[in-house]
């Protein structure tokens, strides 16, 4: 699940996919609505990481959730 | 330029200034641990904020002078190359959710405090830790100089000219910073996260409709640069293309390692 989080650097380091102005969006020429669409892509792929961590990982991060919260 | 005092400008600016004054004052006291004296508590606003503070004080430390005026005003200039800043701030998040739990995870059970204490802790070298700080320390300056030159850009374009008000400024922004520490900017990232939400909104709804839409915006920017010529352009020249994505790249790589939070 790891190499979901690669995905938004292959997209948008690789300019030449993208310099172009056509196909427009909403008015947006391609080069601005493609990037502004990595936002959104981004926070998905990142939640799915999040969501797919090993086990080994999440306890402890739990634990210090919930110690901080509980006062 | 006019020097003509824009009123209404400078009213809403004095009073946000001194909510915000008033609020890193009192942050001090905010949440505020039995034992003051650790730099833990100053530094750290004593390892107690959560998900949702940190996740304030990562917008409102993040978004700042940069991003509301010299990101605007270089695309302004040069179209599609100042536009780096958007790729730059998208893969800096995937990089950060990779790497940053690791070192919190270090920091946490040794006790570090900054980023020299934990490359310090890890590799047992003073010269490392050394050099460290003070990359880290010399790399703000230039990111403090830009924050001043677009405190100074607000403060004349409320028509109030030369450098006492910016000078008066930074004082009250350094004495509350150094009276609360991080507990200062978090609690004035809530406000100042609001006022980024409403600068979005307004620039993405009541600019665009005030100017014929999105299409026309991009029309008139077309034909401005068009008239500029050089290295200008809503695309990129194909020799700006790897610069841009190492701006990028570079760029998110950086961006948290500043010893601001």
């Amino acid at each position: 699940m790891w190499v979901l989080l690669l995905l938004p650097f292959v997209g948008l380091l690789w300019v030449p996919f993208y310099n172009s102005l056509e196909p427009t969006l909403f008015g947006f020429p391609f080069f601005y609505w493609y990037q502004l669409a990595w936002v959104p892509i981004t926070s998905v792929l990142i939640w799915l990481a999040y969501r797919n961590r090993t086990p080994d990982e999440a306890p402890q991060i739990s634990q210090k959730l919930e110690r901080s919260k509980a006062p | 330029m006019a020097d003509q005092i824009e009123w209404v400008a400078l009213s809403i600016f004095v009073f946000f200034f001194a909510l915000v004054t008033v609020m890193g004052f009192f942050a001090a006291r905010w949440k505020s641990g039995p034992v003051s004296a650790h730099l833990d508590e100053w530094g750290l606003g004593g390892r107690q904020f959560g998900t949702w503070i940190t996740w304030f004080l990562v917008g409102g430390d993040f978004y700042t002078a940069y991003t509301v005026i010299a990101v605007p005003a270089l695309v302004y200039a040069v179209g599609a190359y100042g536009f780096f800043a958007l790729p730059y701030t998208i893969i800096v998040y995937p990089f950060v959710f990779a790497v940053m739990p690791l070192l919190w995870k270090t920091a946490h059970a040794n006790g570090h405090v900054t980023a020299a204490d934990v490359v310090h802790g890890t590799y047992n070298s003073r010269g490392l830790e050394l050099a460290v700080a003070i990359t880290g320390m010399v790399a703000t300056m230039p990111y403090i100089a830009l924050q001043l030159i677009g405190m100074g850009v607000v403060i004349k374009a409320m028509g109030l000219s030369g450098e006492l008000p910016i000078i008066a400024a930074f004082i009250v922004l350094a004495l509350y910073t150094y009276s609360s520490g991080l507990r200062a900017p978090a609690l004035i990232a809530f406000v100042k996260d609001i006022m980024i939400y409403i600068v979005v909104l307004v620039a993405v709804v009541i600019v665009p409709a005030k100017l014929g839409g999105y299409a026309a915006v991009f029309a008139a920017a077309n034909d401005a640069f068009a008239a500029k010529g050089g290295a200008t352009g809503l695309v990129l020249k194909p020799s700006q293309m790897l610069p841009y994505a190492t701006l990028a790249l570079g760029s998110a790589l950086a961006a948290f390692m500043y010893p601001t939070p």
